[in-house]
């Protein structure tokens, strides 16, 4: 049970906090981070993707989103038990498994830059800002004026998390307030001006399952079976939040403050766990079913509204086969419904556009700096010092390399190849964190508190699932690109999974042989990233165990 | 099943028979040629999605009628031992 020196420090014991008895009112000041999960989650998927896929192919894909979703919500309470159980955010828990902190640490940082490091999301807010002032869709010659209003959309995201005493609090307040007028204006129009055939369609859409269609543009696809829900890293920030909100042995580490309004606080870089005694016990049931609330009432059911309001729209209002794309994404739907609904469409439309768009970029710059100091935070003795045990000078550093790299980045390409590409990575994400979370637990969390045999199965579905759309992409894009700088490209990348899954086999073997140490975790890190993994196994296996006050350094 | 408490069994059983007559539903629709497509195996999934929110349905659902006869049962207790408010 207790913690590899080599990693990080054994955690210390105490009592887990007794949570407020439960009830409806309690339970409304208890939750939260759903709603933060939530407003990042109704984004790019919902008004961007979800649409682009169901004015391609109509309604009938809409059950990817609903196995999606609910696969996501299995995962999110995963990722959760090991944070009430802990107080740490699940990464802690990855760095806790070998290859170690070393390996995981830059590994889970590069993943979630891959996902979340386009901020696709300011941009086609942009795009809604632009159409409001054009009066009209942005085309290519309006590109320097989407860009304009990127940058000042992406400034304000970061001028928002600068204030409050905690950062997780602003955001939960900024994030139900977006909600709210959000669902407000979708279900204003769905009530009100969508046919009941077309909610029919909708209902029926999510429940077509196994519809897939021919010669299917599997990057739009891909993208959607991601972002219907949260999608990847921003999921496994669920835990983050749950920290910093107080859920479980959360309340006995401390949170992040914000720059203005917030005081210093005390940020343990490990966590506390508690005995499993009944009373523990007892408590432990109570704040899960806490967690339960805010994840399947707040998070689930906002989830389907968010995408399938903006269908009821895309599919009542948007002529079939329209390709949604370039820079007037965001303003599609404001296009047809003022079309058909007078000039005042035009505007609203636009305006719930922008917050959609504008709270997913919030809760992604939040969720991206935030698990990159938590996981420099934990991992960095030397960084601890430096910034004298205030965790918030880590917090704004990191957030204004990201600033500047945003800045960069947002001149690249469209806004929704931007999205694309970081909503497949979270595909590929979801894979390495549904098999590394189950591995967590298991290891981890004592039998009395782990999850149901159901919930392992489910988890690894989940990774499979998203394995498919990942694996299918791929395979498309290699044959729409043969090779890259003159060579075969499905040679390049197939040569280098097959040298990844042999180096996993080769590690898991030598492992096994000698221990049996987290030998699931060594393999994942060798399909991973083999060269790392490798070069780690055989320098740690033969290197003894170094001391912990050794061990600080990063 | 047997030492769960009534929540977790409901769930549980709501859940098993979403998962198995669901597909059997669409194979009795569709015709059982559909065992050889790729659609039927892949669409599993959305049958365990519709399962695990049932499931989660029925938890609530049975955990709230529990707590209304629970309450229902101790103010009947209650009454018994006291009797009636107002009356001698």
């Amino acid at each position: 049970m207790g913690a590899d020196a080599r990693t990080l420090p054994a955690w210390e014991q105490a009592d887990l906090p007794a949570p407020p008895p439960f009830s409806f009112r309690t339970a409304i000041a208890v939750i939260g981070p759903g709603a933060i999960l939530l407003g990042t989650s109704i984004g790019s998927g919902e008004w961007l993707i979800g649409p682009a896929v169901t004015a391609k192919y109509g309604g009938a894909l809409l059950w990817v989103a609903t196995a999606s979703i609910m696969l996501q919500v299995i995962m999110n309470m995963e990722f959760v038990r090991y944070t009430m159980y802990t107080g740490e955010p699940i990464f802690t828990g990855f760095m806790r498994t070998n290859p170690g902190r070393q390996f995981w640490g830059p590994v889970y940082a590069v993943l979630a830059f891959l996902q979340l490091g386009w901020p696709g999301w300011a941009l086609s807010a942009a795009t809604a800002i632009a159409a409001a002032f054009l009066g009209r869709l942005p085309g290519d010659a309006d590109r320097q004026l989407v860009v304009f209003w990127g940058f000042l959309t992406f400034f304000a995201t970061l001028a928002i998390v600068a204030f409050g005493s905690k950062i997780e609090t602003t955001m939960e307040w900024a994030e139900w307030l977006m909600v709210a007028l959000i669902l407000i204006f979708l279900i204003f129009v769905g009530v009100f001006f969508v046919a009941p055939q077309t909610w029919g369609q909708v209902f029926q859409g999510f429940v077509s399952f196994g519809a897939l269609p021919e010669g299917a543009d599997w990057l739009l696809l891909g993208g959607f079976a991601a972002y219907a829900g949260a999608g990847g890293v921003i999921n496994a920030a669920i835990s983050n939040w749950f920290r910093d909100k107080g859920f479980g042995m959360g309340s006995a580490v401390g949170f992040i403050p914000a720059l203005i309004g917030g005081r210093q606080i005390h940020l343990t870089h490990t966590g506390k766990v508690f005995p499993v005694t009944p009373e523990n016990k007892r408590r432990w049931n109570e704040w899960w079913r806490y967690a339960g609330v805010d994840q399947y009432w707040v998070w689930v059911v906002g989830c389907f509204l968010g995408m399938g309001l903006p269908a009821l729209i895309t599919v009542q209002f948007i002529p079939p086969g329209t390709d949604i794309t370039g820079f007037a994404v965001a303003a599609y739907q404001a296009e047809y419904l003022s079309q058909q609904l007078g000039q005042i469409m035009w505007f609203l439309t636009l305006l719930t556009g922008f917050w959609i768009l504008f709270s997913t970029q919030l809760g992604i710059t939040d969720a991206f700096v935030r698990l990159v100091t938590d996981i420099t935070w934990t991992t960095s003795g030397r960084l601890r010092d430096a910034a004298g045990g205030d965790v918030r000078k880590v917090y704004y550093g990191v957030m204004l390399v990201f600033t500047l790299w945003g800045c960069i980045a947002i001149t690249l390409t469209q806004p929704l190849i931007l999205i694309l590409l970081g909503a497949n990575m979270a595909g590929f994400n979801f894979i390495v964190l549904g098999l590394h979370t189950v591995y967590v637990n298991r290891k981890f969390v004592p039998r009395e508190l782990r999850p149901a045999l159901w919930r392992e199965i489910t988890m690894l579905l989940a990774s499979l699932f998203f394995l498919f759309f990942v694996s299918v992409t791929v395979i498309d894009q290699l044959s729409k690109n043969p090779s890259v700088l003159g060579l075969p490209s499905a040679l390049l990348v197939g040569g280098w999974v097959a040298i990844g899954i042999l180096s996993a086999l080769l590690m898991g073997l030598l492992n096994r042989a000698a221990d049996g140490e987290d030998t699931p975790s060594w393999m994942l890190a060798g399909v991973l990233f083999w060269p790392a993994a490798l070069w780690l196994f055989f320098t740690q296996r033969v290197a003894p165990a170094r001391a912990p006050e050794e061990a600080r350094g990063f | 099943m047997a030492d769960m408490d009534a929540p977790t069994r409901a769930s549980r059983v709501v859940a098993i028979a979403v998962l198995v007559l669901g597909p059997l539903a669409q194979l009795a629709t569709n015709g059982p040629q559909m065992l050889g497509s790729f659609v039927f195996w892949f669409g599993l999934y959305g049958w365990l999605a519709a399962a695990i929110a049932l499931g989660y349905v029925a938890y609530v659902v049975t955990a709230a009628v529990g707590i209304g006869v629970q309450a229902w049962s101790s103010s009947r207790a209650a009454l018994a031992r006291h009797g009636r408010p107002g009356k001698e």
